[in-house]
């Protein structure tokens, strides 16, 4: 009992903090990117009762962010992005995989180096919409005009996406993502 | 979360979970997802403008551990989009879109438009959709006239249509 208080402290806490920042009048200018990617994704399927399954393919990805800057180094955003795998003909679903990130927070190491850190909700399609939790992390180096465009990688871990029913009882599926970005941007 | 800038805008995203799956409290049960956008000035400072999409699982609002949901006399409290399903008592995965828009005119009234769309993932229902305006207009001092209209197709495809009249005053 004593754990689950400390998680909902904790998370009340975190909770707070960001509404407090999000609330912050020092809080600036806003930019925006679009992003397009490529990577490997690897999603282990759980049941209680039948074998765990697994859904590994390769993807493409495209993303659109909004961010706020809270100085000249660092900016909180919220990122839309729809992951779409290839070669997974026989499998369940489309695979595809819908992000919404609200928890974003950029950090420019100088003017070239980039990295970020994030969390959010994904859905992955699978026998049905399986809907749970992901988080992780980018290094971009950015190049180019105003420094708009960017280069870089990222990995995803996807947490406890879940839908009820199914062969052997509720779905989990687990798993992370790497890839390489396209970045640019534009806004500021 | 908020943006500034020259369209100003707000994102929201709210991730639940009817229940919990294997018994274990992080792993939320029946998840559902909603995500929305606002607008408070849509490309005039006159005009505001909303969309939120929700998708969810089946069990919401009749879930046999509570039964009444989270209703008060059959009414649902939580998303408007799973009232029918809790009259019938037979909940199934779906989706839904939501649009509001609201015009502040120059001559000082106001159009609000709302749009609703259902899907459900599944025969037992089918797609509801409705429409909701309203027009105010200042009357004497401090108070104001409201011309509305409600009207659309519930998940039974029962048709309906509402006219209203309402006065506001402070």
């Amino acid at each position: 009992m004593a754990i689950i208080n400390l998680r909902g402290w904790l998370a009340s806490l975190v909770v707070s903090f960001i509404c407090m920042l999000s609330i912050s009048k020092s809080w600036g200018e806003s930019f925006y990117e679009v992003s397009l990617s490529t990577g490997e994704r690897q999603l282990d399927i759980f049941r209680k009762a039948a074998p765990d399954d697994v859904d590994d393919a390769a993807y493409v990805g495209a993303s659109i962010s909004a961010y706020r800057k809270v100085n000249e180094m660092s900016a909180w955003g919220a990122v839309l992005e729809v992951m779409m795998p290839f070669g997974r003909d026989n499998e369940i679903g489309s695979g595809r995989i819908v992000g919404l990130r609200p928890v974003n927070y950029l950090l420019q190491w100088n003017s070239n180096f980039a990295t970020e850190l994030f969390m959010g909700a994904a859905q992955y399609d699978w026998i049905k919409h399986a809907t749970g939790y992901y988080l992780g992390a980018n290094a971009r180096i950015h190049f180019g005009d105003k420094q708009r465009y960017g280069l870089g990688f990222e990995y995803k871990y996807f947490q406890d996406l879940a839908h009820d029913g199914g062969p052997g009882g509720d779905q989990i599926i687990d798993g992370p993502a790497l890839g390489l970005q396209l970045h640019y941007r534009f806004g500021q | 979360m908020i943006f500034d800038g020259a369209v100003p805008f707000a994102f929201s995203v709210e991730l639940a979970g009817e229940d919990t799956s294997n018994n274990k409290e992080y792993q939320l049960g029946n998840p559902a997802l909603t995500a929305g956008l606002f607008f408070p000035h849509f490309f005039s400072e006159n005009v505001s403008f909303a969309y939120e999409y929700a998708d969810w699982d089946n069990g919401w609002y009749v879930n046999n551990v509570y039964q009444e949901g989270y209703s008060n006399e059959g009414f649902v409290l939580g998303h408007w989009a799973m009232q029918d399903q809790h009259n019938a008592g037979t909940a199934v995965p779906g989706s839904s879109h939501f649009l509001a828009a609201q015009w502040w005119t120059p001559w000082n009234h106001t159009l609000d438009v709302k749009l609703r769309g259902v899907n459900h993932d599944s025969d037992i229902y089918s797609q509801a959709w409705n429409v909701d305006i309203d027009y105010f207009m200042p009357v004497l001092k401090q108070s104001s006239l409201g011309l509305g209209a409600y009207f659309g197709e519930d998940s039974q495809k029962n048709s309906f249509f509402q006219l209203r009249v309402s006065v506001q005053w402070r």
